[in-house]
Parts: C-alpha cells; sequence; structure tokens
C-alpha cells in the first residue's frame, strides 16, 4: 500500500504548489479594505485542499498549519475577524513556511518543526487579535536565519557520510530560511549562502572530491531556477557572481576562455540533474503535464490520419502490377503505424478510474481507525475509463464525499449495533457509464442526512426554508457554503467547507451531484459526469441513410419484431414481449430521418433500458459494434434532445451518439405513461 | 508621390478587408478575419428538431461542426447543393461554423468613409445584422454583421447562457 499511495505524492505535490499559487495571488489580491467574501472563500477553500490531502498523506505538519490557517480565514470569510494588512502578512508569511515545508516532504528532508511551530502560535495570536506581536517575532526571524552557517548543510540529509554531524534543529532552521526567501529576488549576499545549499544539494549524489567544481556547482544550482538551459554563458554569469557580489552581470570577457574549460568539466553532471538542482536531487519526475487542448488537437489530427489513411488504401488497391504490390505493403504499414499512434493518444487522454479509487482505501482505513469506527470500501468500476482531465478535477470532491461519508454517514459500532445494524460499515465507491455520463456513486450503510438538523441550520444561515420542502431540495441546502450540521469542527471535517468545494468542482466540469438519503439506512452521493471525450462502446445502427450510435450499455437485446408482438394504443404503437409492454419510439420519427423503414416488422427493435424507463427503439438495421469516441456537439453547437454527442465514422461522416436518458423523458407519449404506470 | 504613398498607407491602416459573397442576386461582404476557410458543399449529418435553415453538422478535421444555410434563412435565392454550392467556414467567439452560399466572389477593401450606413429596410437581412452599405465597382455589396448574426438567438446556434445554467 504505501508503495501504492507514493505514487500520487507527486500529483499532490503539484496540486498543493498551485494551491499555494492561487492563495498567493489571492492574498496579493485582496482590498483590505473591503475583502470580497467571495475570494476569503477561495483562500480558505485552497487552504482546506490542501489540509485534506496532507491529512491523506499523512502529512501531519503540514496538516496542523493549513489547520489553524483555516481557522484564521474561517474568521475572516465570517466576518468575525477583520482582516488587516497585518493579517494578509501573516497569511503570505504563512505561505511560504508551507512551501518550504512542502518541499521538505517532497525532498523526503526533515520538516522544520520549529517554524511551524512558531507559525501556529502566530496565527493563534492572529486569531485572538494580537497582531502586533506576531508580526514582531517575524520580523526578527531572517536575520537568524542568514546568519546561521550551518543552514546549508540541511541538504546533506539524505547522504549519511557527510551529514552525521549535522543535528536536525539546523536542518530545520535551514529549511525555514528558505520559506522566507522564496518570494525574495535573489539579493546577492544572502545567496552566497544559498548558493552553498544548492551546490551541496546539487552534489549529493557525487561520491567524493570535485572540490575544485565545488563552486561551479553553486552557480549552476542558484541558476536553475532562472534558466534550465543551462547554457555557457550564464555558467560563466554563474560562476563569477560568488566571486564579484554586486556586479551581477558581471560577464568579463577576459575570463571567459577558462570559464569555458570548466564549464565543459562540470556540465556533464549539471546537465544530468538539470531542474531538480535546487528542488529535489532524487525525485525528477518522469511526467510532464501538458495542456489538454493540445492533446484533444493531436485527437482529432490523428482521426483525420485514420480517415485519410483508408482513403489512401482505397486508392492503392486499383493499383495493379509489381507497383501496386509495394504500394500495398507501404500502405500495411502506414496503417499499423497510424493505427499504433491512435492508440497510443487515446490512452494519453484516457484513464482508468483505478489509480484515483485507489487512493481511498488508506484513508478510510486511517480514518476509520482515528474516529474508532469499523468502516469497509468496496470499490467497483475502477476499470471505467475517464477523461484525464476530469480526474483531476474529480479527485478533491471524492476525497471530501469518502471523508464525509465515513465521518457523518456511518455511526459508531455501538450506535450500528443499537440500531440493528452489522457493526461494520460499509462504503460503496463505484464508477459507471450510463448513457450520456459517468457516474461515480459514494454509498454508506450509515445514518443518513438529518432532514430537521439541515432546516434548522438553513434557518440560523438565514436561508429560505420550510418545513414542506421536498427531501432533494433538503440535501441541496447542504451545498451552500459554511453549512455544517456537526457540532464540533474537527480535522476531519464539519466545517461545511467541503461541500461547497465539491459542487462547485463539480459543476465547472460540466457534471451535477444528486443525493439520496433515507434516515437510518444511508445516504448515497451520485456525481453525474459528463462524457466529453470518452469512449464509448456502441451499436452502430442504420435509419434511412443515417447512422447512429447506441451505447451498448443501454441495450438489453435487439430483435425483428413478429405482427404478434405489436399492439396499438391510439396513434402510438407498443410492443408486447417478456410478459411487459414495451412502449416503442421509431427512431426515423424521433429524429426526422426520411427514406426508413416506417413498418416495425420490417426494422429492428433494439431494447432499451435507460435509468428512468425502458422501451424500445426502432431502426432499419444493426451496422455494427463499435468503439467509437464522443465528441462534444456542444462545442459549435448546442445541446441535442435524445443525443449525447457525436462520432466520427472511419469515412470521415458524422454519426450521432443516442442518449437513452434524453430519448426517455423527451419522447413522452402520455397514453402509453398512463397504461405502464 | 512620397506624400501620395504615405497617406495610402496611413488609410490602408484604418481599412478593412471583407470577403464577398453571393446569395440569389445580391452581394454581401463580411470581415474577413472572421474567415476560417472556404470548402465546397459536402454531405451533412441532419439534427433533428431543428429549423430547416441548419443543415446539420459536418466533420471539419475532428470538430463537430453545424452548417447554416443562409439562403434558407433569409429567403433568398434558391437553396441548391451542387459541386459549386459553398461553405465559408466562420471562426467566431471559438465557434466554427460553416454558411453556405452561392458563391465567393472577392476580397474588397474598404475604408470606413467608402462605408454607408444600412439601410432600415429593403434587404433581405434584419439591420441589426448589418453593417453598412458599400459601392464597389458600381454594384452595391451588404456588410454583414456576421458575427451578431451568428450568435444571435434567431439562429439558434449558440445555447442561450440561462439554458445552459439551469440544464
Amino acid at each position: 500500500m504505501s508503495i501504492d499511495i507514493e505514487q500520487f505524492h507527486s500529483v499532490f505535490f503539484d496540486e498543493s504548489d498551485e494551491h499555494l499559487d492561487d492563495m498567493e495571488q489571492l492574498l496579493m489580491s485582496l482590498d483590505v479594505e473591503a475583502p470580497d467574501p467571495e475570494e476569503l472563500n477561495s483562500i480558505f477553500r485552497a487552504a482546506h485542499s490542501i489540509k485534506g490531502g496532507s491529512g491523506i498523506f499523512g502529512f501531519d505538519a503540514l496538516m496542523n498549519l493549513t489547520h489553524v490557517m483555516e481557522n484564521l480565514l474561517d474568521k475572516a470569510r465570517n466576518n468575525e475577524l477583520q482582516v488587516t494588512a497585518d493579517i494578509v502578512n501573516v497569511l503570505l508569511e504563512t505561505l511560504d513556511v508551507l512551501k518550504a515545508t512542502l518541499d521538505a516532504y517532497r525532498n523526503a528532508s526533515d520538516v522544520p518543526e520549529d517554524e511551524i511551530a512558531q507559525r501556529i502560535v502566530v496565527l493563534n495570536n492572529a486569531i485572538e487579535g494580537h497582531q502586533q506581536d506576531a508580526t514582531d517575532s517575524i520580523a526578527s526571524q531572517p536575520s537568524e536565519e542568514v546568519a546561521s552557517e550551518d543552514n546549508s548543510f540541511g541538504f546533506f540529509d539524505d547522504e549519511p557520510s557527510t551529514s552525521q554531524a549535522v543535528s536536525s534543529s539546523t536542518a530545520d532552521s535551514n529549511d525555514d530560511g528558505f520559506g522566507f526567501f522564496d518570494d525574495e529576488p535573489n539579493i546577492e549576499p544572502s545567496s552566497t549562502t544559498k548558493a552553498d545549499d544548492d551546490g551541496f544539494g546539487f552534489f549529493d549524489d557525487e561520491p567524493v572530491g570535485v572540490k575544485d567544481e565545488e563552486e561551479k556547482a553553486q552557480g549552476f544550482g542558484f541558476f536553475d531556477e532562472d534558466s534550465l538551459s543551462g547554457s555557457s554563458s550564464e555558467n560563466t554569469e554563474a560562476n563569477s557572481k560568488p566571486l564579484n557580489e554586486g556586479e551581477p552581470k558581471a560577464h568579463t570577457p577576459q575570463v571567459q576562455p577558462s570559464k569555458e574549460v570548466i564549464t565543459k568539466a562540470a556540465s556533464p553532471k549539471a546537465s544530468s540533474k538539470p531542474v531538480a538542482a535546487k528542488k529535489a536531487p532524487n525525485r525528477e519526475s518522469a511526467s510532464i503535464r501538458v495542456d489538454t487542448h493540445k492533446i484533444d488537437a493531436m485527437v482529432n489530427l490523428v482521426g483525420e490520419l485514420v480517415i485519410t489513411q483508408s482513403m489512401l488504401s482505397m486508392v492503392g488497391q486499383e493499383v495493379d502490377g509489381q507497383l501496386g504490390e509495394r504500394l500495398q505493403l507501404a500502405i500495411d504499414e502506414l496503417q499499423r503505424n497510424t493505427r499504433e499512434i491512435q492508440e497510443s493518444v487515446m490512452s494519453m487522454r484516457m484513464l482508468p478510474l483505478t489509480a484515483t479509487f485507489n487512493r481511498f482505501p488508506r484513508l478510510v482505513r486511517d480514518l476509520a481507525g482515528k474516529l474508532n469506527k469499523q468502516v469497509e470500501l468496496v470499490l467497483q468500476g475502477g476499470s471505467t475509463e475517464i477523461d484525464k482531465s476530469l480526474i483531476e478535477k474529480i479527485v478533491d470532491p471524492l476525497t471530501h464525499l469518502v471523508r464525509n461519508s465515513v465521518d457523518h454517514g456511518i455511526e459508531s459500532p455501538e450506535k450500528r449495533t443499537a440500531a440493528g445494524k452489522p457493526e461494520k460499515g460499509t462504503v460503496i465507491l463505484s464508477a459507471e457509464q450510463k448513457g450520456g455520463s459517468i457516474i461515480i456513486s459514494i454509498v454508506d450503510d450509515g445514518g443518513g442526512l438529518h432532514r430537521d438538523r439541515i432546516l434548522e441550520k438553513a434557518r440560523t444561515n438565514g436561508l429560505p426554508v420550510s418545513d414542506d420542502m421536498p427531501d432533494s431540495e433538503v440535501w441541496q441546502l447542504i451545498f451552500q457554503p459554511g453549512f455544517s450540521t456537526a457540532e464540533a469542527i474537527t480535522d476531519v471535517s464539519g466545517r461545511g467547507v467541503g461541500m461547497d468545494v465539491v459542487r462547485r468542482n463539480i459543476e465547472s466540469i460540466g457534471g451535477r451531484i444528486d443525493i439520496e438519503s433515507n434516515a437510518g439506512e444511508g445516504s448515497a452521493f451520485f456525481i453525474h459526469l459528463p462524457l466529453t471525450l470518452a469512449i464509448v462502446d456502441g451499436m452502430c445502427v442504420s435509419v434511412g441513410e443515417q447512422i447512429f450510435v447506441i451505447p451498448l450499455l443501454n441495450i438489453i437485446e435487439s430483435f425483428q419484431p413478429t405482427k404478434q408482438q405489436l399492439k396499438t394504443l391510439g396513434n402510438d404503437t407498443v410492443l408486447h414481449i417478456r410478459d411487459q409492454y414495451w412502449p416503442l419510439v421509431p427512431l426515423y420519427d424521433f429524429m426526422e430521418v426520411e427514406g426508413a423503414a416506417k413498418c416495425p416488422t420490417q426494422g429492428i427493435v433494439v431494447l432499451i433500458e435507460s435509468s428512468k424507463k425502458r422501451f424500445g427503439i426502432l431502426v432499419d438495421a444493426l451496422v455494427g459494434q463499435q468503439q467509437v469516441v464522443i465528441k462534444s456537439l456542444e462545442e459549435h453547437y448546442r445541446k441535442v434532445a435524445g443525443i449525447a454527442g457525436a462520432t466520427i465514422m472511419g469515412d470521415g461522416k458524422v454519426a450521432l451518439i443516442i442518449d437513452a436518458d434524453s430519448i426517455a423523458t423527451t419522447y413522452t407519449s402520455n397514453q402509453i405513461e398512463e397504461l405502464l404506470s | 508621390m512620397s506624400e501620395a504613398v504615405a497617406h495610402q498607407s496611413a488609410m490602408s491602416s484604418q481599412d478593412k478587408e471583407y470577403l464577398s459573397f453571393v446569395l440569389g442576386e445580391e452581394h454581401y461582404g463580411l470581415d474577413i478575419t472572421t474567415v476560417k476557410e472556404i470548402r465546397g458543399y459536402e454531405q451533412v449529418t441532419k439534427i433533428a428538431n431543428a429549423p430547416a435553415f441548419i443543415k446539420g453538422v459536418i466533420n471539419l478535421r475532428g470538430d463537430i461542426v453545424p452548417i447554416v444555410d443562409l439562403r434558407i434563412k433569409f429567403n433568398v435565392g434558391e437553396a441548391t447543393y451542387n459541386d459549386f454550392t459553398i461553405v465559408i467556414m466562420l471562426n467566431i467567439q471559438q465557434r466554427i461554423v460553416g454558411i453556405v452560399v452561392d458563391g465567393v466572389s472577392d476580397v474588397i477593401r474598404l475604408s470606413e468613409e467608402q462605408v454607408l450606413p444600412p439601410p432600415e429596410f429593403g434587404v433581405a437581412f434584419d439591420s441589426r445584422y448589418l453593417y453598412g452599405l458599400a459601392d464597389v465597382d458600381e454594384s452595391m455589396v451588404i456588410l454583414v454583421n456576421i458575427e451578431s448574426l451568428i450568435t444571435s438567438d434567431e439562429l439558434g446556434l449558440v445555447a442561450p447562457e440561462s439554458v445552459t445554467e439551469s440544464a
């Protein structure tokens, strides 16, 4: 398990970096006179997300600090605390400490415990209104940091032979120094110390010797932030920097030749770890982040390539003789290559949910242990493939929901036994593709939502509610910002920020969240995500001249109906099969296609099961089963009833993908409704 | 001489280029910066419950793009489709839309002074969607404000914001 969790660390670090950057930007732009509540909320959410993540991975120091920070922000956004410039300063400085701590975790070096403890005190002071003291204590700090030379050895932690003499406390203060300097431009005097660090950090992997090159190494380490290329002129600059203090751009021609030589000598090591030199000597990331639009563009282009290739092979068949044979060979080769390109491009975009789901057993286990509950987590449908961009966005909401289920949903073993339930609660996390969407559900068999308590809380929060609101509307209330019915705020949950974030994140990717809950029986959260670029297994059917794709998932069976199976009800035809009456939707009618077989006995009926209804669709013929890429119609057009999206067939034509749910709701025939209900 | 050149270049910075096209008997022009490409008409995939002037969608190198026949919409000319029928692909507000026209004639360059205010009536297009009129080679070119036309509720190509939000 510990290995499994490792692979998500880098994701967490990246996410946290982003959150920290966001917070910093928001804090910088925050208007102290009249802070925008929405901005405060955003800052708060970012802190909350970092806290949540660090909780999962057991980064306690990070979690503790963000927890206090959150307290302060919570007060600020609830107007219990007047935001002042001092407070913004305190928060900004805390961000620096968080960055340093994050880096420490990332590099598996020691966490600056002292500094964190100090920050917590400062923050708590700020909460109690002693901002002045707080800033004082910080102001005195930087000088200490710079003064202690030993700091620089903090980076040797990974290498036992050299770092034995260094106590962990000095390492800590070293990190502090970094925390403080992160924001500042590289000021020369202090950078000497800093450069030292970098140099040492950089040399971690070096066996012995190379004393001569230490200085150059410093230069590299130092400059890595600015330029990763390590071009020789910059190296020279870097080298001369420690020597010519105060002349940053000193770059004298006569020195250059000799520097060049040295540069060459040092460059093999430099180029081996150009990026990681400062931050993480041992943890260079093996992946790069690519804008998903670039991948989208590639997916499209490869699709075109496939079509062009099939055109080419059609032409190739017309060429005779030896030339034709050679052409055919080349085309076969091209076909193989295109297919491989297509597969690899598609795989870039689509990821199974397994990796996301695997985060949770650990989270649930730890959480259950902490809360003295017995919880079993069941994972289902992890192989459901989902767009990469959706995965990134869905992680946070899922984490919140699973945590909520364990914390609020599942009761303590005693309560459960008293209620006649097994001691061990169950949380089921599952994913499936249904119609035009992917549904991720979190179902627990806990106590369910408390309708009365939610209504009460809503009233205290000044929300317009009434006692006879339907359940579904009551449940939606929990998505309001600052809404929590938990009695005490724990570090697990209870601030009501979670659900707010959950809905925001889900809506930002065009999804929605539904709640079902029965008191005493448990709650279920259903996240419906759209298929922006998911692949679907579909049955291609023809109606007139047009091809439609019906997702295989919806299809029960298809057959040619006999006269006896068809009954007429007013103007509508229903199908009597399996001792049931099924409404029949003629696709040519629904889709307004001309030239289709109108008599059901001449066509094929595809029995469909959607989440809402079961019905038959009348089509002309089945064409074949195929995996298709769903493309959005909304990107350039708009949503169309009954259609989940479109796809491009092998001949380059567009085929529409049927949305069974939408057909069921759109194609309503009152008579059939009445008869069947 | 040099003055004249300078004068011309100063003028040209204010000039705009228009792509002129033919609908029925009339000549129209649209801002050329919105034009993505010009293609021949190809078979479309019909969309259900769409107005007649929305012919359907096509695959434009992986993008599913709607095709609008302005001849049907504005009841000009005859909506025939043959090898010479032209589709102008427009790139408007990050959306791609194709419009079917009878033909594309020229790229014309007009200064602001050459553009006369549009008439209130007598043109197939609602004056909301018109930018102005211009005389080019003794015939009249109607300049269309293509962006407001394509994004208008009347064409229904873009789902109104309220709909997307409540959905």
